[in-house]
């Protein structure tokens, strides 16, 4: 009976750790992910979005990256440096084109080089449905580069990875 | 003991350390097995059709490259996106080939090869492109389809993680 109790009094402590430290301590990993997750938030678009809520997004997405970010995509015909305004120009573009639009990352992995800078290699995937009524799902492997402005972790660069070529 | 009584120890046994330890060793053995060795696959999609029907359950069998190398007409399976988006594709020509497609016919180094397993017709023109160091050219056993709508090329060997079960 006293065996017990300590084992469920351990096991409730494990469990508290287990939940509260992401709270409380959020280690740099955990703030680059965040940073991840509000730019699929923000990315993201529902059917009659309002017009505020889009360019709240919008200024949302501008804070998420540098003043200049090094974007290749080839296949989308967007390859070099931009600067914030217009890497925010182009999200907002591109979310224009779709009256649905849904982004997801998965297989985040986080390498933190030192204090200030990092790489990360993820999936995306972008399911929207376009103004014209089309569907579209793709998938996309990505490298991203990001680095520490004051206590924010900033996008820099991001490159879609070419698995296939014809 | 009578058969009953055995059948019922079989099926209701007797809650004992032992019995959960050997579950937990189960457990965790499926787990290496079915995550790391042999991955269930659901394929999506027509590009492998009639070899590999959409919908259909196999596994991929992640030993495959260490007993042998990619040979000419493997079918493999290729890390698209992260750890769990995958391409199931058939190699066509190796290292250092010259892939050419005219009107459906594919001819390596400048010779027609037997492609028995093409089922449906396919109009295919592809100018010659040689395959890159340490890299394979993949395509579908599927190709009946305009050859901008299929996914294939070439693609470096390291994204090979294995080969169908059957």
């Amino acid at each position: 009976m006293v065996r017990t109790k300590y084992i469920v009094i351990a096991g409730l402590l494990i469990l508290s750790v287990v939940f509260v430290r992401p709270c409380l301590f959020q280690s740099e990993k955990d703030k680059v992910k965040k940073q991840f997750d509000l730019l699929t938030e923000y990315v993201s678009k529902e059917r009659g979005e309002k017009v505020l809520k889009t360019a709240l997004k919008i200024k949302g997405l501008g804070m998420l990256f540098a003043e200049s970010c090094m974007l290749e995509a080839p296949e989308y015909l967007i390859s070099g440096s931009y600067a914030n305004p217009e890497v925010t120009n182009l999200a907002n573009y591109a979310r224009l084109q779709f009256s649905k639009l849904s982004l997801r990352f998965y297989d985040l992995g986080i390498n933190l080089q030192n204090k200030e800078v990092g790489k990360a290699n993820l999936t995306c995937r972008v399911k929207g449905i376009l103004n014209s009524g089309e569907n579209m799902d793709e998938i996309h492997e990505l490298e991203c580069v990001f680095r520490k402005t004051g206590s924010r972790w900033v996008f820099t660069a991001f490159k879609v990875v070419e698995v296939l070529e014809k | 003991m009578g058969l009953k009584p055995k059948i019922k120890q079989f099926l209701l046994p007797k809650l004992t350390r032992w019995l959960f330890l050997r579950l937990l060793l189960v457990a965790f053995t499926a787990y290496l097995f079915f995550g790391y060795i042999c991955i269930p696959l659901h394929i999506k999609g027509h590009s492998m059709e009639p070899t590999y029907s959409d919908g259909g359950i196999n596994f991929c069998w992640r030993l495959y490259s260490i007993f042998s190398r990619p040979k000419r007409y493997d079918v493999v399976v290729i890390r698209l996106a992260g750890q769990k988006v995958m391409l199931l594709k058939r190699i066509v020509a190796l290292e250092g080939e010259v892939v050419e497609f005219r009107k459906g016919r594919l001819f390596i180094d400048g010779r027609e090869m037997d492609e028995s397993y093409v089922h449906y017709p396919c109009d295919w023109n592809l100018a010659p492109r040689q395959v890159g160091k340490d890299r394979v050219y993949i395509v579908g056993d599927n190709r009946d389809v305009p050859i901008e709508n299929h996914v294939f090329g070439q693609t470096s060997v390291k994204r090979i993680i294995g080969t169908p079960l059957w």
